[in-house]
């Protein structure tokens, strides 16, 4: 199994990005980590005649934490470096628990946070996390910069907002709310290097013995991120007891569209939405520090 | 236990594996890391259609890219070739059909990989489709036939009766039936297949390295399928990366490569990716068995029946030996006296189905040990105690009247239920949680191997001389089992030296002597037999020529802690090394052989050459499983397992084989099967795809080796490597009952079933 | 377009001319002989691959050579010194945690990676350190066990 024939080009900065790209265009392809697109490339399902790898961009690397106004994750941060770097799993726990469960150790130590995102796979491990700390992806090109909603930038199993001459150069994470807690599960056959059946992931703020606000989101049960936006109306400003659980994870469940594979049917990964949401939300909940 | 076990020094040591070094160090070759002078690298263009005629194979783009050197198809080697010899069907490249999605229809030999691949993409084939036959009770009734002989689709068939079932049946109190349905599995051992071929057209001779478990096995087909003379065929068995009966059928890849390295002249190497391992390696047949047994109220077995459809996939390989070997697993380990087998293997349009470790014995104890809990249950009886009381023993004829020379299976059960306080958690624990108790029993090496039988199965030279010290030469191969480290151990013990002294010559076909080979659990039996002889051959020699120096009798001479001395009278000793100087100076070189016959089947029936064996192992196991009733995920908090290898050549290496058993069984219970589209494709060809156990998923394993030793075997040893893989499925079958009682009957049990069984059985409740 | 490329692996430095679809795996293997980095499957789902890049685990079945510029490759060759073998290595062989060996190389590169970073794993985290890294053979206990007993972790 070899890779098709390409140029390749390692440029140094974000500019060099930007040119590079305005004059490949639909031709060329980002590599960050290469643990999706190579082994795609190697099964011809890619064939790019030019490759830009991003990975010696110090710049997009890097995790920058600014205290109330949010993190930025640069797009070619490593995934075990989200995993094991203390402010995310601090304050954004449910992304350190996403990017811990991606893969392998070695996966981890090659894959980038971009490349999860924009691979733009149902099944990724930090979007659904990415999604309920209310992500924005940082997109640039020699046109200018522009950010969009991670939850609108996945267009579908795929394929994302991005115009051929455009790349990420980051990712903007709220501060997380005052009060609040966040948890991620997923569903998966083995008890490592799975591909997830179903995902979720839950951010809750409490005001008392009240949620104030909560973002709901789950993955591998839909062609793109999924909000549980019902239930998040159900238990916003309610105290959030076992029966009301139940019945937002039954939202949950009822709101999954998900399609039979090889790995899982359409009504097994209903029914693990239902269980996921439910487990996810009690540890979000249990996580708030009192 | 055999009274006769005598103290060994090396035999029976936990002693670090001879190759280790090598290994850890990256220095260790596999066939894909050799090279050649002018070698060039082939590549296979695979069918992408499961069953089709083949209209037009157009070549001539490939040919012209930079860097190919020669393109072959089907017609450059037409004649099919196995290794079992059984109406074989498969030819490297399909040849005017293909018969399932992904069998190789050309082949390209080029300067480099990359180039061999890309000039397979130009090579244009057109096809007439024909019907794809994916089920094979579907291919047993279709009109397709996939190979011009095999009526109905059926490889072979037959019944196999002993005493009279149907009277057993209505003296039965109870009769307990079920039908199971075991998977389609591969032996996915890490190392892809490959092969380097040279053939020298000036002498007319063809050398293959590939990765085989059988060489002898493998010349022979290769001299068939090429028509070159046997003995200008050397095959040579570089380190093997694993083989689990998956390396004993000569690859495709090894035929092109031979094909190819005859048309250039030049050493052509093919190395297979993880795709086409999972096309053309041969794994574990599916079968759909039918199973009813008799029990008087005590639980006494009185009558067994059993009907099999085996999945073949698209070609013959072993399913003949498969086939029979169902049969004759159905005779132990619990004494049967009536019985009757029935049974077929089927051809369908898919990746076809060979050996894998554990062979028939998967199949048969899934659904045997399944409904020997069934039986218990329905007795109101602990499981355990049933299979205790049906236990074979030590001398026991089986109505095949094949001898069980020495078991110690009743000490298995008690061991591992002991160990894992069984009788005390069966039934009791909480909702969720459960145990479950399998047994099983393999044998040491068939009776007789379908040709070249009537032959020893192993023969062995051993060389002794002052330039080399001592040299064993032996066809066994050391597929990661340890061969390479035990028959050392067995020949120093023979001479009382280091196990480090011992060199080795394996893996030859034209250095070694005939060996039928690492299948079958033989090789520290039948070849064990063979280097011993050898060495004893040559010890005697020593013996005699050594006395007068030692001013003793021959007899009386003893070799121990690295001496020759006499052990009466002159009290004399030399170091070893000496004793071989002296008598190198007298006799010259010394040098002994040896070689090992198993006893012939006897009596009269169909199949009866399948199965019978000189010695059985016997393994006990107990599961623990926790079922989550939310998502019906199942994990497996400790696993148990008590066998009877006879004498443990090497302890460390014998839970090494049961650890890696267990996990192989496991992986088929819970996680393992490959996937094929109507269309006959394989839908998971890759590691992600088809999912066998990682470190996260392997529990903690308790094995113990109970006290054993088989007086008819060469060092009291018997085999190990694939009992304890049958009884996993049941085992882990059997704890999710005790759990959550629902009784599974096809693997693998994924979360996904476990929870719409665990619906369903509540809404029955209702 | 073929490139030149300076390679440093295991400390030396090595000249090759590669094309940018070539994956460091076939670069070890091919170009340098150092062929203890095996290839199981290509598609990073098994680590008989692995190598350590700056340290860390890579798979180096799905790494372009070209992207390995200016980093230090450490491969199983590079683990012993001298021709006396790394405390690793030694366990291995010790503990039983090698049979056919084909997954050993990736397997030790794994454990060297997790070794440097926490000489005294407990048995989960040997675990997860080597989820990458499949087994056949042994169903793990005793490659598990040999990292365990890893002498002083092995610091030399």
């Amino acid at each position: 199994m070899h890779l098709p024939q390409f140029q390749y080009s390692a440029p140094k900065t974000s500019d060099e990005v930007e040119a590079l790209l305005a004059e490949q265009k639909d031709k060329a392809k980002i590599l960050a980590g290469g643990t999706d697109l190579i082994v795609q490339m190697k099964e011809k399902a890619h064939r790019p005649e030019f490759i830009i790898d991003i990975t010696g961009i110090e710049s997009l690397s890097k995790i920058n934490y600014d205290n109330g106004k949010g993190c930025t994750i640069g797009s070619a941060t490593k995934i075990e470096n989200i995993e094991k770097t203390d402010v995310i799993k601090e304050k954004y726990a449910a992304l350190s628990k996403g990017a811990s469960v991606i893969g392998s150790t070695q996966i981890r130590a090659m894959a980038t946070i971009g490349g999860n995102t924009c691979n733009a796979s149902p099944c990724a491990d930090t979007v659904s996390p990415l999604v309920v700390f209310g992500a924005k992806v940082n997109i640039t090109s020699k046109n200018g910069k522009r950010d969009v909603l991670l939850e609108k930038f996945i267009k579908n199993n795929g394929v994302t907002d991005l115009n051929p001459d455009e790349f990420v150069e980051s990712f903007t994470l709220e501060e997380p709310w005052p009060n609040s807690g966040s948890a991620y599960e997923y569903m998966g056959l083995r008890n490592a290097m799975e591909i997830d059946m179903v995902n979720f992931a839950a951010n809750i703020a409490m005001d008392g013995d009240k949620i104030k606000d909560i973002r709901l989101a789950m993955g591998s049960v839909s062609p793109v991120p999924l909000r549980g936006t019902k239930a998040e109306e159900m238990l916003k400003g309610q105290v959030p007891t076992d029966e009301l659980i139940e019945k937002a994870a039954k939202a949950c469940s009822d709101a999954s569209i998900p399609i039979d594979d090889i790995r899982a049917s359409a009504d097994y990964r209903r029914e693990i939405v239902g269980v996921l949401a439910k487990r996810v939300i009690k540890k979000a909940l249990a996580s708030i520090k009192k | 236990m055999g009274s006769t076990k005598p103290n060994f020094s090396v035999v029976g040591k936990s002693l670090p594996r001879l190759d280790g070094p090598a290994k850890v160090r990256g220095k260790a070759e596999f066939t894909d890391d050799l090279k050649m002078s002018g070698m060039l690298y082939g590549s296979i263009k695979q069918s992408t259609v499961g069953h089709a005629i083949i209209k037009n194979i157009n070549f001539s783009k490939a040919l012209k890219l930079p860097g190919v050197v020669a393109v072959i198809t089907g017609k450059d080697a037409p004649k099919p070739f196995s290794a079992s010899g059984f109406k074989p069907t498969e030819t490297a490249l399909a040849v005017e059909k293909v018969t399932y999605y992904g069998e190789g229809v050309a082949a390209v030999a080029a300067i480099d990989e990359a180039t061999a691949e890309d000039a397979c993409e130009l090579i244009e084939v057109e096809y007439e489709e024909l019907p794809v036959l994916t089920d094979p009770e579907e291919a047993l009734k279709s009109k397709t036939q996939i190979h011009e002989w095999a009526k109905n689709n059926i490889t072979c068939d037959g019944i196999q009766e002993f005493g009279d079932v149907d009277d057993a049946m209505k003296k039965a109190d109870f009769i307990v039936e079920n039908t199971y349905k075991s998977s389609y599995v591969n032996n996915a051992f890490l190392e892809p297949h490959a092969a380097l071929a040279h053939y020298e057209k000036p002498c007319g001779k063809l050398t293959i390295h590939a990765p085989n478990q059988l060489p002898h096995y493998m010349q022979l087909a290769v001299s068939q399928t090429m028509e070159v003379p046997m003995e200008k065929v050397r095959i040579i068995s570089p380190m093997i990366g694993g083989g689990f009966g998956g390396k004993t059928d000569p690859t495709p890849a090894a035929v092109a490569a031979a094909m190819l390295s005859r048309k250039t002249g030049r050493p052509v190497k093919i190395a297979n990716d993880r795709k086409e391992v999972f096309l053309q390696n041969k794994g574990r047949h599916p079968a759909i068995m039918k199973i009813k047994m008799g029990l008087d109220k005590e639980g006494n077995i009185l009558g067994l029946e059993f009907d099999s459809t085996l999945d073949g996939g698209a070609h013959t390989s072993w399913g003949l030996v498969v086939f029979w070997f169902t049969a004759a697993l159905l005779q132990m380990p619990y004494k049967v006296a009536n019985s009757r087998f029935s049974g077929r293997r089927v051809f369908t349009n898919k990746p076809a189905c060979g050996a894998q470790r554990g062979l028939a014995g998967v199949q048969v104890k899934m659904a045997m040990e399944s409904l020997m809990d069934e039986a218990a249950h329905k007795l109101g009886m602990n499981p355990y105690e049933l299979r205790k009381k049906n236990a074979v023993e030590t001398g026991y004829k089986t109505p095949s009247v094949t001898v069980c020379g020495h078991s110690e299976f009743k000490k298995c059960l008690d061991t591992v239920v002991k160990n894992a306080d069984y009788n005390n958690k069966v039934g009791q624990l909480p909702y969720g949680k459960g145990i479950g108790l399998a047994g099983g029993h393999y044998s040491s090496g068939g009776a007789f191997l379908l040709y070249r039988s009537l032959r020893p199965h192993s023969t062995a030279n051993i060389k002794i001389d002052t330039e080399a010290g001592i040299t064993v030469f032996t066809g066994a191969t050391d597929i990661g089992q340890g061969a390479t480290t035990v028959i050392p151990q067995m020949v120093a013990e023979i001479f009382g030296v280091d196990y480090t002294d011992v060199n080795l010559v394996i893996q030859d076909t034209m250095l070694t002597p005939m060996d039928n080979g690492t299948m079958d659990s033989r090789v520290t039996y039948g070849a064990g037999h063979a280097v011993k002889n050898a060495a004893m051959d040559a010890k005697k020699k020593l013996q005699e020529g050594i006395a007068p120096f030692l001013e003793t009798q021959a007899d009386k001479v003893s070799c121990e802690l690295g001496k020759v001395c006499s052990i009466e009278g002159s009290k004399k000793e030399i170091p070893f090394i000496e004793a071989i100087r002296t008598y190198q100076e007298k006799h010259g070189t010394l040098y002994g052989e040896g070689s090992y016959t198993p006893p012939q089947p006897i009596g009269d029936y169909p199949g009866k050459l399948i199965g019978p064996s000189p010695a059985f192992g016997f393994t006990a196991q107990i599961a623990e499983v926790e079922v989550d009733l939310e998502t019906g995920k199942i994990t497996i908090p400790n696993y148990y397992e008590a066998g009877d290898c006879g004498q443990p050549i090497n302890p460390m290496s014998v839970h090494g084989q049961v650890e890696g058993a267990i996990s192989m069984g496991l992986g088929q219970a819970l996680y393992e099967e490959m996937i094929v589209a109507e269309n006959g494709e394989m839908m998971n060809t890759s590691f992600h795809g088809y999912r066998i156990p990682t470190t996260m998923d392997m529990p903690p394993i308790h094995s113990e080796i109970v006290e054993s030793y088989d007086p008819g075997s060469s060092f009291g040893n018997k085999e190990v490597g694939e009992g304890p893989t049958c009884a996993v499925i049941p085992a882990i079958l059997n704890a999710i009952y005790d759990a959550i009682g629902i009784r599974f009957t096809e693997v693998p049990v994924t979360p996904e079933k476990v929870l719409f069984a665990l619906k369903e059985k509540e809404a029955q409740s209702k | 377009m073929k490139q030149a490329l300076e390679l440093n692996i295991n400390g030396l430095t090595y000249d090759v001319v590669v094309s940018p679809r070539e994956i460091l795996a076939d670069v070890l293997r091919e170009k340098l002989g150092l062929i203890g980095t095996k290839k199981g499957c290509g598609q990073g789902d098994c680590g008989t691959c692995t190598v350590l890049i700056d340290g860390r685990p890579y798979l180096s079945c799905i790494t372009l050579a070209l992207s390995c510029k200016g980093k230090e490759i450490l491969t199983i060759e590079g683990m012993e010194k001298d021709g006396e073998l790394h405390p690793i290595q030694k366990s291995y062989i010790k503990n039983g945690a090698v049979q056919c060996g084909f997954c050993t190389p990736g397997m030790i590169m794994s454990s060297k990676a997790l070794l440097d970073e926490n000489p005294k794993p407990t048995e989960m985290e040997i675990r997860r350190a080597l989820e990458g890294n499949l087994c056949r053979c042994t169903g793990y206990t005793k490659i598990v066990e040999a990292v365990q007993n890893v002498k002083q972790g092995g610091k030399e």
